[in-house]
């Protein structure tokens, strides 16, 4: 998948404007990305990458930059 | 994606943590309860009374037949945990008989130390006093995380597997309270099933949202 297409995903997913989320943004500055809303962020990546959230990514899941970063090194999103 | 799509998608999901990583919890875990207690709660009530007092309570807890204990597990490490009473008020009122020596040396050595919790001593015996009887719904009282991996979903994962949990015992009631300034996790309860009751302003003016989820026998259909 695309990253842009994953950060499109996110977006809908966090219920933001179309290309409002930047790579810094997290838990803090995203209303929505409580505790539900970033369950709901690793039911999207097990159901639309087909890959189960490992540890390394739950615990690095603080902001969008960062589970780009994991999912990359997994292989599972192209620039 | 529509909203109701996402909620459900979230709520599949903590159903599959729940299922992997929720576990009763036991006499080891003990200590990793008590150091989360007290990371999740600073200035709480039950945290100044002291370490000591939360190992026993915790102890007593997992022990008890009225409660329900568990704690959320990953990589072999006890993240979170959740407390909640069968029957509201029983377990608290078994406590006490079987520990009030005890329970009156800490609370005398913490009132020694703080002054200001025998106000919280008083209201919170006079509170419990004031209902007749256990009450015919279950509370959850603590669902804690370590505060550095909060938003993770680990203590809503905990809640639903105690949802899950009394399901199956046939209780047909929970109640909650949380605070008014953590909007988020109320959120996520009304998501899970979770209606407002009302508000409570408590000592040292923090007010509590109570909650109420009305459970059904799934496999009943019901």
């Amino acid at each position: 998948m695309k990253t842009e297409a994953f950060v499109a995903m996110l977006e809908d997913v966090l219920g933001v404007p179309k290309g409002s989320l930047k790579m810094e943004d997290g838990p803090n500055t995203v209303e929505r990305w409580d505790s539900l809303g970033g369950v709901t962020i690793l039911a999207v990546i097990d159901q639309e990458l087909h890959f189960e959230p490992s540890d390394e990514l739950v615990s690095k899941s603080s902001t969008v930059g960062h589970i780009i970063e994991v999912l990359k090194s997994q292989g599972l999103l192209q620039d | 994606m529509s909203e109701i799509s996402r909620s459900e998608l979230g709520l599949l999901y903590l159903r599959k943590m729940a299922q992997k990583h929720v576990r009763p919890m036991s006499a080891k875990d003990i200590p990793a309860v008590v150091e989360i207690h007290v990371a999740a709660f600073p200035g709480y009530f039950m945290t100044s009374l002291g370490p000591k007092f939360l190992a026993l309570f915790y102890a007593e807890a997992q022990r008890s037949s009225s409660c329900v204990a568990q704690v959320f597990e990953r990589d072999g490490m006890v993240r979170g945990f959740c407390l909640g009473e069968l029957n509201s008020g029983s377990f608290y009122r078994r406590l006490f008989v079987r520990n009030w020596f005890l329970l009156t040396v800490i609370s005398l050595m913490a009132v020694v130390k703080q002054p200001w919790i025998l106000v919280r001593i008083a209201r919170s015996l006079l509170e419990r006093s004031a209902r007749s009887g256990p009450e015919d719904y279950s509370v959850l009282g603590s669902t804690a995380v370590f505060p550095e991996e909060e938003a993770r979903g680990y203590g809503l994962a905990l809640v639903t597997a105690y949802l899950d949990h009394l399901r199956k015992l046939g209780v047909r009631e929970v109640r909650c309270e949380v605070s008014i300034k953590n909007q988020g996790l109320i959120r996520a309860y009304r998501t899970m099933g979770f209606q407002v009751l009302g508000e409570r302003r408590v000592f040292p003016g923090t007010t509590l949202v109570e909650l109420s989820c009305h459970l059904r026998n799934e496999e009943a259909g019901a």
